[in-house]
């Protein structure tokens, strides 16, 4: 390689950098205003009680709510305290969004399923209004809807809770799913009770759904710094809504921005290949 | 506008740096688009929807060229949905005669493909297109199967749940020919079964017109990769998007 090559390998690779530490600073930078939550200093009343009203509120401005949101982190999820998970559930609840399924890739937040439960009961509990209480029924239905049986169990039906159901999921509800889906068509093929030709998308949906019976989520909300849905229910995210956290909240979303979200989601208009 | 799906235009001293640049950080081997805004495009410029289609095309041509310089080697395209059959019939006539008139273009620049090394596969459920643009598309195929050095998958008419569909289906014809126990059907027997199982993942998917949905595309190849949404029409996206 001549001189004048490699001088311009290696401004070009200075340029590179520069660029990269450029886009670093910003980043750091941005991360570490967004720690100071302004609006929090003037905040009096009880976190939940204020949370769920300030979203009940909101809610009546918007023109369509997801039926079913899901929150997707796609970095390490254990950067984020508990606190803010429960949240992004009491809005929800507040958004009266029927079903939020949370999602990171390792279960991390599913393994925490019990604590998020007991501290959910705790704030609901202390809250005042009745009503904001029986809006907000918080399930940890992955019993039913995650078991090894669950063939055998009939589908799991979210009609009979009026207020908010929250789903724990990671990655083997996804392309696994799947994968478990294509064996029971198998299987029953082989049965001789279902013919190979006869299978099309109605059909597979059908035995996906007896594994994950869920509606396909309207909206996603993807939380961290990979623009990535880290194998979120491939087989469930055809037309679904996918919004990314702002980059600078990648520790924890506001309520601004999950209320522009929905806002957002509200507007959109679906052609569906017309 | 240019008639040729191997294009070289010159490059400005600007784009030509920002190229070296990126090149000097890890490059996407395989990136996807979905082309998404002819149809708003014709209508803010007050024209034909067949002219916005067009200008579409020419966008893509002009695209391949920027990730064949960036040394992307695959590139995969949203071309045609199956759910875009649901469109009048008019303009799903002009949409299949605009095809036979590019796939019958690239037939008559078999010589640039093979020098370029390109190869060419079209992905989705043929059986959808009409025998005359089905026999166009196998010869396309056919005669750049043996290049290596790029590749352009077009997916026409597509759906993920099709394609996922058409796997199962496989892996069902298969269970009842005996040449395959359903207890050893997992992940990778689904994916070995995909019309894209020639392909590795798309490490990045770009959909223009600021819609942020995947629209039933490569819903289980991309279900890890970096998602981009960008607000900018097709035929306006710019070099400047692809770098950002």
């Amino acid at each position: 390689m001549g001189l004048s090559a490699s001088l311009r390998h290696v401004a070009l690779r200075c340029m590179w950098n520069f660029l990269h530490g450029l886009i670093t600073f910003y980043s750091i930078t941005a991360s570490l205003l967004a720690r100071f939550n302004f609006a929090k200093l003037f905040d009096h009343l009880p976190g939940y009680h204020r949370d769920f009203g300030r979203a009940q509120s909101d809610a009546k401005i918007l023109a369509r709510i997801p039926s079913h949101l899901g929150l997707v982190w796609s970095g390490d999820p254990s950067r984020h305290g508990l606190e803010n998970l429960l949240e992004l559930i009491t809005w929800s609840a507040g958004f009266n969004v029927p079903v939020v399924s949370v999602y990171d890739r390792h279960g991390f937040w599913r393994s925490k399923k019990e604590e998020i439960r007991l501290m959910m009961e705790k704030r609901t509990s202390s809250c005042a209004t009745s009503s904001a209480k029986s809006c907000l029924q918080i399930v940890s239905s992955n019993e039913k809807l995650l078991s090894a049986e669950v063939d055998h169990v009939e589908p799991y039906d979210f009609t009979v809770y009026s207020g908010t159901s929250v789903i724990f999921l990671s990655e083997i509800d996804g392309k696994h799913c799947i994968a478990e889906a294509a064996r029971d068509v198998c299987l029953e093929v082989r049965a001789g009770t279902l013919s190979d030709v006869t299978i099309n998308e109605g059909v597979l949906d059908h035995f996906i759904r007896r594994k994950r019976n869920f509606l396909d989520p309207d909206l996603v909300i993807k939380i961290g710094k990979l623009d990535s849905l880290s194998g979120y229910l491939p087989w469930h995210v055809r037309l679904t809504s996918i919004i990314f956290s702002p980059a600078r909240e990648e520790r924890c979303l506001s309520y601004q921005s999950f209320k522009d979200a929905l806002a957002q989601f509200s507007r959109v208009e679906q052609r569906v290949g017309r | 506008m240019t008639d040729t799906w191997i294009r070289q235009d010159e490059r400005t001293w600007l784009q030509k740096l920002a190229c070296a640049v990126i090149k000097q950080g890890p490059v996407p081997r395989h990136v996807a688009f979905i082309m998404d805004g002819n149809r708003r495009f014709a209508t803010s410029r007050h024209i034909d929807r067949a002219q916005g289609h067009l200008m579409g095309f020419d966008k893509l041509t002009e695209t391949l060229e920027w990730c064949l310089d960036l040394g992307i080697r695959e590139v995969t395209v949203y071309a045609f949905s199956i759910e875009n059959f649901k469109r009048s019939a008019e303009e799903v006539d002009c949409l299949m005669e605009l095809a036979k008139k590019k796939f019958a273009l690239l037939l008559a620049e078999k010589d640039k493909l093979m020098h370029h090394g390109v190869c060419v596969r079209i992905i989705g459920n043929s059986s959808l297109l009409s025998p005359e643009l089905q026999q166009l598309v196998s010869d396309v195929v056919i005669a750049t199967a043996g290049n290596r050095k790029s590749i352009l998958n077009v997916c026409m008419p597509y759906t993920s749940r099709d394609e996922i569909t058409h796997a199962v289906r496989q892996l069902a014809t298969e269970t009842a020919a005996g040449v395959i126990n359903p207890s050893e059907i997992d992940e990778n027997a689904i994916s070995s079964r995909l019309h894209t199982h020639l392909s590795p993942d798309p490490e990045l998917l770009i959909r223009t017109s600021g819609e942020c949905r995947l629209s039933d595309f490569l819903l289980w190849q991309t279900s890890n990769s970096v998602l981009s949404f960008v607000r900018v029409l097709w035929p306006d996206f710019s070099i400047w998007h692809l770098l950002a």
